[in-house]
């Protein structure tokens, strides 16, 4: 089972200042960027990637009920570490996503997709396994255990950090990049409150 | 503050007991500038002869190979639609550039299209038009005589029917519409003597018109 979760930061600031960066340097119309600060090739999001990784099963359940706080903990190691955000994914049996959760003070979740191919191929292989005529139900639970333990998926989350002062940014904009700035936020700000 | 590994944690719960042997992934490091050196990495590479050894990526970053396998498959799959993007902008680009040259095109047939209908009626041979000239003006003096001839009559009836009869043929009146034009750029004096010079027999016919002979 291996899901990976990379999160875009939607804030329109990474786009403004993508904007004065095309503005100040060399053009760049021509060479692919992909520039090192983990931002989209675009230059719109920038990308994060959580990689601290806890796996919850339900035998385990209880030992996330009866102590919270080092469950909450369990991903860090060294002294002083500061944990700000935490991501709850949930997954049905079949490694399908269920549902997700973000805790945070900085950052708000906005929407989520989720890319799992191989899950796709899992399904196959569950599918072909049980074309094979195992009637042995230790068998099934077996390749259905392993099926799961195969779930390979890409999860995606678009977030939204705290809105700042754009105004240094904003000067040298022109009224259709502005507008178009607006209705961005305005569309966030949708979403926030849909999802209130 | 950004996410990373150790500020950010995720947890997944899957529905289900723990699959036997199944250990949590190991807590890793990956951002910008590690994905930059990937891509450095894997886009240089002759795949005709090259392979990626995956196992020694995986050493060189610190990092799962199943993670650096996925980010490599985005970078491939961000920078493809980049270069689509790009071929796409360039397409259009192209197409503008062509519009414009079309566009100018017909901006420089239609500068030159008056002066090629002047070469043309310039071209036409001299000889048909001359006849036509010739012709033309064979026609209009006859019409013109006819014309002439008509009015005489019609003066004359006119004086006598400016009375009795307001309504004319509206083809005599066409027709002396035109040639009364032409008449009255010509002096009233010709009026005059053309008035004068009408026959006898009209003028008798009108007489015995009038008094009703």
């Amino acid at each position: 089972m291996n899901v990976t979760v990379t999160v875009y930061d939607k804030n329109v600031k990474y786009r403004l200042e993508e904007n004065i960066k095309n503005n100040k340097g060399p053009s760049n119309d021509d060479q692919p960027a992909y520039n090192n600060e983990s931002k989209s090739t675009d230059g719109s999001d920038y990308a994060m990637f959580p990689t601290n990784i806890k796996y919850i099963f339900e035998d385990n359940n209880d030992e996330l009920v009866d102590s919270s706080d080092a469950a909450l903990t369990a991903g860090i190691d060294k002294v002083g570490d500061e944990l700000e955000n935490v991501i709850i994914v949930q997954l049905d049996e079949s490694g399908s996503l269920e549902d997700i959760t973000l805790i945070s003070d900085q950052y708000e979740l906005l929407s989520h997709r989720t890319n799992s191919l191989s899950l796709e191929e899992n399904q196959m292989r569950t599918l072909s396994s049980h074309g094979d005529d195992k009637s042995n139900d230790e068998e099934e639970e077996l390749s259905v255990d392993s099926d799961r333990f195969r779930v390979d998926s890409d999860i995606e989350l678009d977030v939204i950090s705290q809105f700042c002062d754009l105004s240094p940014f904003l000067r040298d904009l022109s009224l259709n990049d502005l507008i178009k700035l607006y209705v961005t936020q305005n569309e966030q700000l949708q979403m926030l409150s849909n999802s209130v | 503050m950004i996410m990373n590994s150790t500020n950010t944690v995720v947890y997944i719960k899957v529905k289900g007991r723990r699959p036997q042997g199944f250990l949590d992934p190991p807590k890793f490091e990956w951002n910008g500038t590690k994905e930059r050196q990937l891509w450095t990495m894997v886009s240089n590479l002759n795949y005709s002869q090259d392979q990626i050894d995956w196992q020694n990526l995986s050493k060189i970053f610190e990092t799962p190979e199943f993670f650096l396998k996925k980010r490599t498959y985005k970078l491939f799959a961000e920078h493809l639609e980049l270069l689509q993007l790009q071929l796409e902008k360039k397409r259009d680009l192209e197409k503008y550039s062509n519009d414009q040259v079309n566009e100018g095109m017909s901006d420089l047939i239609h500068k030159y299209t008056p002066t090629l209908q002047n070469d043309n009626l310039l071209n036409v041979s001299a000889s048909p038009l001359t006849t036509e000239r010739q012709d033309s003006e064979e026609v209009e003096t006859e019409v013109t005589n006819e014309a002439l001839q008509h009015l005489q009559t019609s003066k004359i009836l006119n004086i006598h029917k400016k009375t009795s009869d307001s309504e004319n043929k509206p083809n005599d009146k066409l027709d002396k519409d035109g040639i009364n034009k032409e008449m009255e750029c010509g002096s009233s004096d010709d009026d005059l003597s053309s008035s004068l010079s009408v026959s006898k027999s009209a003028l008798e016919e009108a007489l015995m018109d009038r008094l009703q002979f």
